[in-house]
């Protein structure tokens, strides 16, 4: 079966043993996102002419506007740092305490059971997208079945008691908060689904984090892996134990810190070179106007815990039905979240990751627009 | 291109500066209170949660840098990217911080009439009483403007009352000689989500104002159309330069 065979096989993301093959994938991302960057900055400044002029009498300088840049982008990095760092504690301490055989017993071995606990585990563990990639990283390499790890992805920026507190006060008891849980969880689950076919070694990135200098290795060999000795610690005093814990969150804030960096700096020079009028002068109609704050939510990259009250400044000008897309869509993928996927999933698997919610949520919001009367 | 190998003490020394100086550019911000001009700063305390966490991955680390002999000689893979990519916070933080101002705006849709409806929640309620020329902010007379039209009952009733406000100047080719906006940005979590809204002004000398430039604008509304949109114009009886607030942001 495809659970138990993702119990037996190990992940090769993030966890055990293998020799540390080329890191040249993790380079070429990390440099095509930053390549990305720096090509915008070329594109503003080769276009600037036309772009500024259209919109100021005095033509802006290009130290203005790289100070937008840094602006944003440290907002959005202080913003998501506290995140990331109660994700990459949450996942040391999950590697030094949580044994892999007590997870596959709390796991329901039948694919849909597992599949909706998955989607369900936000209620428990609530994070955002930004503290979620490094727990489920962690979790997938102790064992988690890719399915379960895929639904708490997704499901957990939405289906958490933090998000449903902000919806409920941006939109009050009614079927905008309703439909949002619903449609997340459901999608969310839908996806996990489709991934529980597929081996984790198909899904997960090969190439195990470098071994980055831990002071923990004391056997005279360098192999590259990262499983913290948490069998040996394991058994040993708890101050022990809980060193190893906060030596593998530092090597985890490494791992996927690097991302979140350079998702945030994309997210920022899209929206200091972008103009946000053109993504919603694209219409507001009622296919349109979803597509149009899908995009936006994906561009902005706003924490999920306060999107609800970005989407109300939306109410009047765009359908219900397009602000319940920015809702599901945005907390699923964004820029940076879907750069912060690279750090466990092949590029492909990432492309699916945000494809899928774009899909699922472009049909679902439409449905419920145009035939619900939503 | 494969990683460079550096001792273990030396990646130690790295990995942990670089956690370390992380926490002490986000302590610096908090305590110098220039965090307002990235976050929301109710949500301040987050920020101390992350800097405690840094603190404390900063002291795991560190020790290694200081450890001889045995493994400490030992050379290991330094993943240089991803260091150097969490270095790029603490070396843009330490560029002296600006809130965003009249260059954002390009890329931002203007708010002139229509606020978020948490925006005006935000709002006591007793802000839609009719002061004499008590200073309100642009967020305050926007949320009033917005109420007037939802219940129905018109923007006309603001010509003729007066107000003073305060904000940063803002000029466009849209606008005809002599007016400009006197803006701020509103923001809910962060400054990726900041919207700026602004008050029309007339005023003769507008066309001499720097952009950007802190003003107190006192004077009484006037009803007229401006970009397209027919709303409450200050006709500015005084401009007078002020200071930056502390907080140059409006929260929701």
């Amino acid at each position: 079966m495809a659970v138990q065979r993702a119990l037996s096989e190990p992940a090769p993301g993030v966890a055990v043993g293998a020799e540390r093959p080329p890191r040249r994938r993790a380079w070429l991302g990390a440099g095509a996102a930053l390549l990305l960057v720096a090509l915008l900055a070329a594109w503003f400044a080769a276009s600037r002419q036309t772009t500024i002029d259209a919109a100021f009498a005095d033509p802006v300088s290009v130290a203005d506007r790289l100070q937008t840049f840094i602006t944003i982008f440290l907002g959005i990095f202080i913003e998501a740092a506290p995140f990331l760092l109660l994700g990459t504690l949450a996942s040391g301490f999950v590697e030094v305490f949580v044994r892999p055989d007590a997870l596959a017993r709390l796991i329901p071995r039948h694919p849909l059971l597992a599949a909706l606990t998955g989607a369900a585990l936000g209620l428990a563990l609530p994070v955002c997208e930004c503290g979620i990639v490094v727990v489920v990283r962690r979790l997938l390499a102790k064992g988690l079945p890719l399915r379960v790890g895929v639904a708490f992805l997704l499901a957990a920026p939405v289906v958490n008691p933090i998000v449903f507190a902000s919806t409920l006060t941006a939109f009050g008891a009614g079927r905008m908060l309703l439909a949002r849980f619903v449609l997340s969880f459901v999608i969310a689950a839908l996806i996990a689904l489709l991934f529980g076919a597929a081996r984790p070694a198909q899904v997960l990135r090969a190439e195990p984090p470098a071994d980055q200098g831990h002071d923990h290795h004391r056997h005279g060999h360098d192999h590259g892996h990262h499983h913290h000795h948490a069998a040996d610690a394991a058994g040993g005093p708890l101050a022990l134990r809980v060193r190893a814990a906060l030596s593998a969150a530092a090597d985890d804030l490494f791992d996927v810190g690097r991302y979140l960096v350079a998702g945030s700096l994309l997210a920022a020079a899209l929206q200091a070179l972008v103009p946000q009028q053109a993504i919603l002068g694209v219409g507001s109609g009622a296919v349109s106007s979803v597509l149009v704050l899908s995009v936006l939510a994906f561009v902005i990259s706003v924490c999920s815990t306060v999107d609800a009250f970005v989407a109300l400044s939306f109410v009047s000008t765009f359908t219900p039905a397009s602000i319940l897309a920015f809702l599901v869509f945005g907390p699923m993928v964004d820029v940076k979240s879907s750069l912060m996927f690279s750090s466990i999933f092949r590029p492909r698997v990432v492309a699916y990751l945000i494809a899928l919610p774009f899909g699922f949520t472009l049909v679902a919001s439409l449905l419920l627009g145009t035939q619900v009367g939503f | 291109m494969r990683p460079l190998r550096v001792g273990r003490r030396t990646a130690a020394a790295i990995r942990g500066g670089v956690v370390l100086a992380l926490a002490a550019v986000l302590a610096v911000r908090y305590l110098d209170g220039s965090l307002g001009y990235y976050i929301n700063l109710s949500y301040g305390w987050l920020t101390v949660v992350a800097i405690v966490s840094l603190a404390v991955l900063g002291a795991v680390l560190l020790p290694a840098a200081l450890r001889r002999g045995g493994a400490a000689r030992e050379r290991v893979a330094m993943p240089w990217l991803g260091t150097g990519l969490l270095a790029v916070p603490v070396a843009l933080a330490l560029i002296p911080p600006q809130p965003l101002g009249t260059d954002a705006m390009a890329t931002r849709a203007l708010q002139l009439a229509t606020m978020p409806a948490a925006a005006g929640r935000a709002v006591a309620e007793d802000a839609a009483g009719a002061g004499a020329a008590e200073p309100r902010t642009v967020l305050e007379w926007l949320v009033l403007f917005q109420r007037a039209e939802i219940s129905g009952s018109g923007l006309n009733q603001f010509a003729g009352r007066t107000a003073r406000v305060r904000g940063f100047v803002y000029r466009d080719e849209r606008f005809p000689a002599g007016t400009f906006l006197v803006s701020r940005f509103l923001l809910s979590c962060c400054v990726a989500d900041a919207a700026p809204i602004g008050v029309a002004v007339r005023w003769p000398d507008a066309d001499f104002l720097d952009d950007d430039a802190w003003v107190w604008v006192s004077g009484q509304f006037a009803v007229e159309e401006f970009l397209d949109e027919r709303v409450p114009v200050l006709m500015a009886a005084e401009v007078t330069p002020a200071e930056q607030p502390a907080q140059p942001y409006l929260y929701y």
